[in-house]
């Protein structure tokens, strides 16, 4: 079988999860031995033109250049893999969503009218994705597994479910019953449940759990006396483009 | 046949099972317990936040590795047996129903290799945890079979009672003294006080009758608001035995590893088959296939009810959800 | 006269996208820019709101690969703001976790991106089989550092153990110790790299400019220091405002910055070894020895060679504090929320990295101000380039092109991170 030819292309980002290939030193020779890369500009200088046999692209979609160019990268790939909060739900840029646009461009740029930037959304608010691979950043295990998807023609098993489940496997204390806001009971898991087992609450940056029950977690975010301003607050995070998410969002920002 | 330790000895006893076993014992891990394979034994822990059942059904272990090519299989198996120390009652009768489940019709060779080689060292309940039930299934305070050795706290000391050959040449080794009758009744008389202060209970008569019925009551439709589908219930139960089980491939795609893991009915896509069929897509269906499956259908299957009364799934539920209230709910009681 | 254009439309081996557009007519440069279409993410404006606890996280998402460094300079910009003092053990974790980055993100770009330039391939990947060891030797230094973050803040990308006041957990003790095995093992690795890359030709090419850097008495300065430069400067990080400014030139489409009263800066491991070199490490200044390299040094593509020597320095650095640490279980400061205004300057990978808050009383973020490193360094680069081009405009279009591709390469642009660098129509 034929090496599959690999492209790896970047949006508004931070270089996070394209960094996590990289960052999987022990086995880097053997997945540069196994798949193609072929185009990846951080990375390489001979970067070749399309059609790939798989795409993955990290980073959001921010501005009217960029939807352009995702639907250009989308034809040009057989199979496209959304990599990272940014690329699934908008990243932590989609946070600015809920603030007047007019507002926030002067804040950081002189020459704000020659922006063309538009409300950020994950790459599949524009184009069909094959396989959403989320994290903030993406996990390197969760990353071998889909490249072995990818070499088999298989969809690889990644945890749909929540956060909390992990991290009772790895019997951590449960900070959300210590008064703790944590969301990993509405977070998909996929991260071992990293942040709670290192004492750090979970913030969802992988978006919304398959079965996410928002509306009852925040209940019992309210019940905790969390007010409503910060509940909003941590829905706006790194997904909060995804509908359950942004329906907090809105319902309490 | 029972003996007394002074409690200054446990560590004896623990060195002692060291030297064939990989002994499991209660440790404190912040303001909770777990049983852990290191760290000084907290034997007046109230609860831990995985069963013990984890020693013979470890959450994650790789059953064999296997090279596609060739199709040469390989089995890997323990290089030590385990030994649980400080299992409290509830949890001993749980490996019990574990046992029917792994060893009866259908047997898993894995739990019951660590099952048959291993060694349990329980703790009867002088003092009710918080949520525990266990009298209603008659799980505790006390143990009363399945232990090797049993212990129960007399204040500077343990009484040690004997349940197996192996835990008598145990104790044979150890060379402890034989306790008095006043030691033995003393124990007898903490533990039926223990008992007698369980705050929480289940009322197994006519439950499972009553639950036929119940099965499609409306009370299933309030938890499915609640529950937050997290399945950390099923995660930290003594008696749920369901895995998943996946393949883990190297780069090449030749070398590989059969690995199982905790499964949870909880989950939306535990029951989902081929082209995204779900048997159980509500969450209410969930939450009453983990209720009656513990109070109903394995007393239909195995003639017990599949709940010890632990108290772990509600303590740490983030919603609460209770099974004791869930029966009296049903039984249309408070 | 016949006009040559240089157009590189996508900078390859740069964290982040740029272009470079160069118009040469005879030998003289007529146009000349680097230019970031790296799209607006708007950091400074969505911080806006935030609470103080929240800020290093976001922080931390301007850049993945230096990720450790916004997130340290952001908790002391807001420590400062809200008037908290962090234990001397959080101070030592700190620069530790910093140190991480540090080694991490060198070892990415001299063994990834940058040394391919100096063997004649254009990524790791083929220099890989050609040079095998050395590719070994950089997956080696570069796992240090992610293991090291990893070790101290829970994984290497997006640290998780941080907070105002200290960190959620500490390493233990032992696991310090034994990493200890590892640095020295990398120090081994280290040696034979600078010995490979002393028999390489180095581009010659010197352009004298102000070079700033934190420094410290007696001390490699990391997170912590004064502001001084080649040019005199010497001042407190809560000066930075008044006497390093951006200001907007007409011809390039980047904002650029420059010591007040002067012109542009570099910044980054050359300006560090430059300002600092007295502070090395006896094993640092053997490298520098192998390397060939005497301050001060104003060849932009000895910033290679500043990086290996740093890596040296970087891991002799943590071993002392490893040495030096007593760990002692410690919970983080509570902040009170307050009012207040904080500034910190610290060394990120590429340079001095500057953080600014105002918070209001209830502890939110009222107006954020950052600077990335790469940001003085684009302004840099192009004068860099505006004397070299002249020199070598006689040349085919593609040698100028790659001359000037690697130069730019030897600043290890980070232009994820540029998050001020504006762009125009
Ligand atoms: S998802 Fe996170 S780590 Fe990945 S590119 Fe976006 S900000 Fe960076
Ligand atoms: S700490 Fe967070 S992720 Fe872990 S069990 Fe509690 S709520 Fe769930
Ligand atoms: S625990 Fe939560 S915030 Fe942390 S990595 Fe996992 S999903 Fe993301």
């Amino acid at each position: 079988m034929a090496k599959p030819k690999v492209a790896i292309f970047k949006f508004a980002s931070c270089g996070g999860c394209q960094l996590q290939l990289l960052n999987i030193e022990d086995k880097l020779l053997d997945i540069i031995g196994a798949i193609d890369i072929v185009y990846f500009p951080m990375g390489k200088s001979e970067n070749l033109e399309g059609p790939y046999d798989v795409g993955l692209v990290e980073g959001a979609i921010t501005c009217a250049e960029e939807i352009e160019r995702i639907k250009k990268v989308r034809a040009s790939c057989r199979i496209l893999v959304a990599l990272g909060a940014c690329a699934c739900y908008g990243g932590i840029q989609s946070s600015r969503n809920w603030m007047p646009q007019r507002e926030l461009e002067p804040k950081v740029y002189e020459h704000w009218e020659a922006l063309s930037s538009t409300k950020c959304f994950g790459i599949d608010e524009y184009v069909p994705v094959d396989l959403h691979l989320h994290g903030c950043p993406v996990d390197r295990e969760e990353l071998l597994e889909v490249i072995k998807g990818l070499l088999m023609g298989t969809r690889a098993y990644l945890r749909p479910h929540s956060v909390c489940m992990e991290c009772k496997l790895r019997e951590n204390e449960c900070l959300f019953l210590k008064g703790i806001p944590c969301m990993g009971p509405v977070a998909r898991a996929g991260c071992g449940a990293v942040c709670p087992s290192n004492g750090a609450p979970c913030s969802a940056c992988r978006g919304p759990a398959n079965d996410a029950n928002v509306e009852s977690f925040v209940e019992s975010l309210k019940e905790m006396g969390i007010p409503d301003e910060q509940i909003a607050r941590m829905f706006r995070r790194d997904a909060s483009t995804a509908k359950p998410f942004a329906k907090v969002v809105s319902m309490y920002g | 046949m029972a003996f007394v330790l002074p409690k200054s000895e446990l560590r004896r006893v623990i060195d002692e099972l060291s030297k064939d076993y990989r002994v499991f014992r209660p440790v404190a891990k912040g303001s909770e317990f777990v049983f852990d394979e290191e760290g000084e034994p907290a034997m007046d822990y109230d609860t831990t936040i995985l069963p013990p059942k984890k020693a013979f059904l470890p959450p994650e272990e790789t059953m064999f590795t296997f090279k596609r090519e060739t199709f040469h299989v390989e089995e890997v198996t323990d290089e030590k047996p385990v030994a649980v120390v400080g299992i409290h009652p509830c949890d001993l009768r749980a490996l019990h129903l574990l046992d029917k489940v792994f060893t009866g019709e259908f047997v898993d060779p894995y739990y019951m290799r660590r099952r048959q080689s291993g060694f349990v060292v329980a703790i009867n309940c002088v003092k009710p945890c918080e949520h525990g039930f266990c009298t209603s299934f008659d799980a505790g305070p006390g143990a009363k079979e399945g232990y090797d050795l049993l212990l129960t706290d007399l204040g500077d000391k343990y009484l040690v009672e004997v349940g197996s050959d192996r835990g008598k040449s145990f104790v044979d080794r150890l060379g402890l003294d034989s306790a008095s009758s006043a030691d033995v009744e003393k124990a007898k008389e903490l533990v039926e006080e223990a008992a007698r202060s369980m705050a929480r209970r289940i009322d197994t008569h006519g439950l499972v009758e009553l639950l036929r019925m119940r099965i499609e009551h409306q009370h299933w439709a309030e938890l499915e608001a609640r529950c937050l589908s997290c399945g950390l219930c099923n995660v930290v139960c003594p008696t749920c035995y369901c895995y998943n089980v996946v393949d883990k491939l190297d780069l090449g795609l030749n070398e590989g590893a059969r690995i199982r893991t905790w499964d949870s009915c909880l989950l939306l896509e535990f029951a989902e088959v081929a082209l995204g069929g779900n048997f159980r897509r509500e969450r209410s269906a969930r939450i009453r296939q983990r209720i009656l499956h513990k109070l109903l259908h394995f007393v239909d299957q195995y003639g017990e009810f599949g709940c010890v009364g632990c108290g772990r799934c509600v303590k740490y539920c983030i919603k609460k959800i209770d099974p004791v209230e869930i029966v009296e709910v049903l039984r249309g009681g408070a | 006269m016949a006009e040559k254009r240089v157009e590189v439309e996508y900078l390859t081996r740069v964290e982040g996208e740029g272009s470079l557009h160069i118009t040469i007519e005879g030998d003289q440069v007529k146009e000349l820019y680097i230019n970031v279409f790296e799209s607006p993410r708007l950091f400074e404006a969505f911080m806006v709101g935030r609470r103080f606890d929240e800020v290093h996280r976001i922080a931390s998402r301007i850049c993945g690969i230096c990720c450790v460094a916004h997130q340290i300079t952001a908790l002391r910009a807001i420590e400062k703001a809200l008037g908290v003092e962090v234990s001397e053990q959080t101070k030592k974790l700190r620069e530790l976790l910093a140190l991480s980055g540090l080694i991490q993100s060198h070892a990415l770009h001299f063994f990834f991106l940058g040394l391919p330039d100096l063997v004649g391939h254009e990524s790791l990947i083929s220099m890989a089989s050609e040079y095998p060891d050395v590719a070994k030797y950089g997956l080696f230094l570069k796992k240090v550092g992610n293991d090291l973050t990893e070790l101290l803040g829970g994984r290497p990308t997006h640290p998780v153990t941080t907070v105002v006041g200290g960190f959620t957990k500490l390493p233990k003790q032992q696991s310090l110790q034994e990493f200890k095995k590892v640095l020295e093992e990398a120090k081994g690795y280290l040696e034979k790299t600078a010995e490979f890359v002393s028999k390489l030709e180095i581009p010659q090419f010197s352009r004298q400019c102000e070079h700033v850097a934190l420094w410290a008495e007696n001390h490699y300065a990391v997170n912590e220091g004064r502001l001084r430069s080649t040019e005199g400067l010497d001042i407190p990080e809560d000066d930075y405002p008044a006497n390093i400014e951006e200001w907007h030139e007409v011809h390039s489409n980047a904002k650029h910055t420059r010591v007040v009263g002067r012109d542009e800066l570099l910044v980054g491991p050359l300006a560090r070894v430059n300002i600092s070199f007295d502070a090395l490490s006896s094993f640092a200044k053997e490298v520098a020895n192998t390397l060939g390299f005497k301050p001060v040094d104003y060849n932009p593509h000895s910033q290679h060679l500043a990086r290996i020597i740093e890596l040296a320095q970087f891991i002799d650095q943590s071993i002392d504090i490893i040495d030096e640490l007593k760990l002692k279980d410690e919970k983080p400061v509570e902040p009170e929320p307050r009012a207040g205004e904080g500034i910190a300057v610290t060394e990120a990978p590429r340079g001095i990295l500057y953080h600014h808050y105002r918070l209001n009383r209830m502890g939110f973020v009222e107006w954020a101000n950052v600077t990335t490193p790469t940001v003085h360094n684009v302004h840099a680069a192009e004068k860099d380039l505006l004397q070299l081009v002249p020199k070598i405009a006689n040349k085919p279009v593609e040698e100028i092109q790659r001359a000037c591709e690697e130069l730019i390469r030897t600043y290890d642009f980070c232009l994820s991170c540029s998050v001020h660098l504006t762009k125009l129509p």
